[in-house]
């Protein structure tokens, strides 16, 4: 084994493992430092992969925005220990079993799957940013300009599902 | 593509015209829009002319087709909600731009063809439904509706984009035609990826349409809903997962269709029968319509099932006859307007509003698919299709049809009633001139339209 | 940035920093005299006896403007690709950037004529 692939596996499961906390951790703001110690390993795989754009979008938009949103939605719903609801054990046996049964699953087709050549893209290792911007920018620049309704959507619905009516206040 | 702009700049132009307060100039704006964006739909179509090339996105034959109804039915949802949307004239502009941005979505999920355009579309389409859902904030039940169409929906997002992930592990492309293709030329000897990833896109879409297994949202979704928001989830919603839906596996994916045509067969059967079992002891109307619309996605994945070159348009007159039904019977129930919204109200409305009343008879008759109504049409055009190639499967069909009359005709005999003596007669409703075009289009096209799609 | 080595030195940096505030805080608690008494271990606040709860039920117009903040701060990051091609992308992809920036001035424009980041009483 090179080292690139011992840092891989090291980094696979302490993610794994990581999301596993995030998951099995009692406590909701635990959860919640799990996961963002989750997005920063996530992080590290994808400089692994060589994708340093996505990796440092994935720390700035995800561990960084998209959590402080994760502590507020926690602090909106006031969660206090003897109000939580609990899953029954029916529940909980059904779901290891569906999720076992997916593991089996996923596991059995990756280990007699084809893996196909590595594509030109991923041979070259020369500044993927750079690469990104090209193809953002010119081949995908319809998509790039459509995702802008998305974003309108979602700051009308925003403003429509969050803001107070006047009625209320007076 | 032309469509997809002006459909937006409509969008974006209702937003902030409704800062004027004057909610007909909104109303207005949004109609031009829509009817600008069939137009330039169908112009472009015909002379093949567009000013903007992507290759992400074609809009042929399919996508026209489809497309123009999902405008066609925008325009009467937005029609038949402006009455309750003027109610609020602060929102109205929202409300519309957001159903106006959701079409575009359902139009990009019509002309994809690549991943990455139907993932926008599928987004695009899903989030402003998600706000529309939670639109009532006065009532728990519509921000319980909006919560849980947005949890399992991005869930089944979520699925779907793990999916397309493990097709690109397997074909290493986004690109419909070069997935065919690599599914074509690897005859026999597939990466297992492939086929991971298209079980998972097809729960996904399952999820999307609402079929059973992954049906469990749409009774509470449809129920806690605005009524408007019922009647575009059930007509151009479902129109654009079904067009996605079509177009990937009827197309990319048929090459492996005797991998998933004999799951989705079973998931086909499962969901005619949850729907139509369940709709039986229904109470609530929006309850029923969305059971019933289990059960008509039940039929209507026929079409996907069988492969056969009419199976487009044999889905798209399905989709045709049933929005129509939909809408006209949702235009009624804004009509009656009960707080409960029960069954119940309907009782003895030919007597109140003989035509209103006449308008959910010829709807719900559609549903059930009684022969000279449009209904019948869709169904005999996918039954007869499927017949040859799959007819256990049609004959459960047909008896699944069978207790749908069942039910239908019980709401029918409802509506044309007497009210009780002893109860306090309700009044007549007052019916809007704009819900009052919607009813007689709905009810021309359920009278005459069937006899277009045969010819 | 050719291979996962270069990151060698940023590994280095990271372990140091992390191994400082770690190490700082394990000898603080050996070092430090150790005193309990009630008070001594209450939460501190001001001197004043604590009440209630830490952990109410936060104003939703805080969520607001984060979610609106999530969205402008998505924007931002697609300027970073550009800016890194802003030569070889011309006029086009200045064009594309501005359409771009539009349609959020756009939203922008709604979400304040919303008043939506206004702090209503």
């Amino acid at each position: 084994m090179s080292s690139l692939e011992i840092i891989a596996t090291v980094l696979g499961g302490l993610t794994i493992g990581s999301a596993l906390m995030v998951v099995l951790s009692p406590h909701p703001v635990r959860s919640v430092l799990y996961l963002i110690l989750t997005f920063f390993l996530i992080s590290g795989n994808y400089i692994l992969m060589n994708a340093q754009f996505i990796a440092v979008v994935n720390i700035i938009v995800y561990a960084g925005a998209i959590m402080v949103l994760f502590l507020f939605v926690l602090m909106l719903l006031n969660l206090s220990k003897d109000n939580e609801p609990k899953s029954s054990i029916k529940m909980k046996i059904a779901a290891t079993f569906a999720g076992g049964a997916l593991l089996t699953v996923l596991i059995a087709a990756l280990k007699d799957s084809v893996i196909l050549p590595k594509t030109e893209m991923l041979e070259n290792q020369q500044g993927m940013v750079e690469n990104l911007g090209q193809l953002l920018f010119t081949k995908y620049v319809l998509p790039f300009e459509m995702s802008s309704i998305l974003f309108i959507a979602a700051m009308v619905g925003a403003v429509l599902l969050a803001k107070r009516e006047k009625q209320i206040i007076e | 593509m032309v469509a997809l702009i002006v459909i937006f700049i409509s969008g974006l132009l209702s937003l902030f015209l409704a800062f004027a307060k004057k909610p007909w100039l909104v109303l207005l704006t949004a109609s031009a829009g829509l009817i600008a964006g069939g137009i330039s739909l169908f112009t472009q179509f015909y002379y093949q002319y567009d000013f903007i090339h992507y290759e992400g996105l074609k809009f042929d034959g399919f996508a026209v087709a489809f497309g123009l109804i999902a405008i066609l039915f925008t325009l009467l949802v937005v029609l038949t909600g402006y009455s309750s949307f003027k109610d609020k004239p602060q929102h109205t502009g929202d409300y519309i731009a957001l159903l106006l941005f959701s079409l575009t979505g359902a139009l990009c999920m019509l002309s994809f063809t690549d991943m990455f355009m139907f993932f926008l579309g599928l987004e695009i389409l899903s989030i402003p439904i998600y706000v529309m859902a939670g639109s009532n904030k006065d009532d728990v039940r519509s921000s319980e509706a909006s919560l849980k169409y947005f949890m399992t929906g991005a869930f089944a997002t979520g699925v779907l984009l793990f999916g397309i992930a493990w097709i690109y592990g397997g074909t290493a492309s986004f690109k419909l035609d070069e997935i065919t293709a690599f599914i074509y030329n690897a005859e026999g000897t597939h990466s297992s990826l492939i086929y991971i990833g298209l079980l998972m896109i097809l729960s996904a879409f399952l999820f999307k349409v609402g079929a059973a297994p992954f049906h469990f949202w749409s009774p509470d979704v449809y129920d806690g809903s605005p009524h408007i928001v019922t009647g575009f989830m059930a007509a151009v919603v479902k129109l654009g997962a079904f067009g996605a839906f079509m177009k990937i596996f009827s197309v990319t994916f048929a090459g492996l269709h005797d991998f998933w045509a004999p799951a989705l067969s079973v998931l086909a059967i499962l969901t005619m029968f949850v729907g139509n079992l369940s709709a039986l002891k229904q109470i609530r109307f929006k309850r029923l319509l969305a059971y019933s619309s289990i059960t008509h996605v039940g039929y209507a994945l026929l079409t996907i099932i069988v492969q056969s070159p009419d199976s487009a348009f044999n889905l798209w007159a399905y989709i045709f006859s049933y929005g129509f039904s939909t809408i006209g019977l949702i235009t009624v129930a804004i009509i009656i307007h009960d707080e409960e919204d029960r069954i119940e109200a309907f009782r003895g409305l030919v007597r109140r509003n003989p035509f209103t009343g006449f308008v959910a008879i010829l709807g719900l008759l559609s549903l059930a698919g009684v022969p000279p109504l449009m209904g019948f049409f869709g169904k005999f055009l996918v039954f007869s299709e499927a017949i040859t190639q799959y007819p256990w499967l049609v004959a459960i069909a047909i008896i699944n049809s069978g207790i749908g009359i069942f039910y239908y005709l019980r709401m029918v005999i409802l509506v044309l009633q007497k009210e009780d003596d002893d109860k306090p007669k309700t009044p007549r409703h007052k019916v809007p001139v704009l819900q009052m075009i919607v009813l007689a289009i709905c009810a021309l096209a359920l009278l005459f339209g069937g006899n277009m799609l045969i010819f | 940035m050719s291979s996962a080595q270069d990151y060698l030195p940023l590994v280095i940096q990271g372990v140091v920093a992390l191994g400082f505030v770690v190490s700082v805080l394990i000898v603080t608690h050996l070092l430090g005299p150790r005193v309990h008494s009630k008070k001594k271990d209450s939460n501190f606040e001001c001197g004043i006896e604590s009440e209630g709860n830490a952990r109410f039920p936060v104003s939703v117009r805080y969520f607001l403007t984060a979610i609106l903040f999530v969205l402008f701060d998505v924007e931002v990051i697609f300027f970073y690709p550009y800016a890194v091609n802003f030569k070889a992308l011309e006029l086009e992809g200045l064009l594309a950037v501005i359409l771009f920036v539009a349609f959020f001035l756009i939203g922008f424009l709604y979400v304040l004529k919303k008043g939506a980041l206004e702090w209503e009483k």
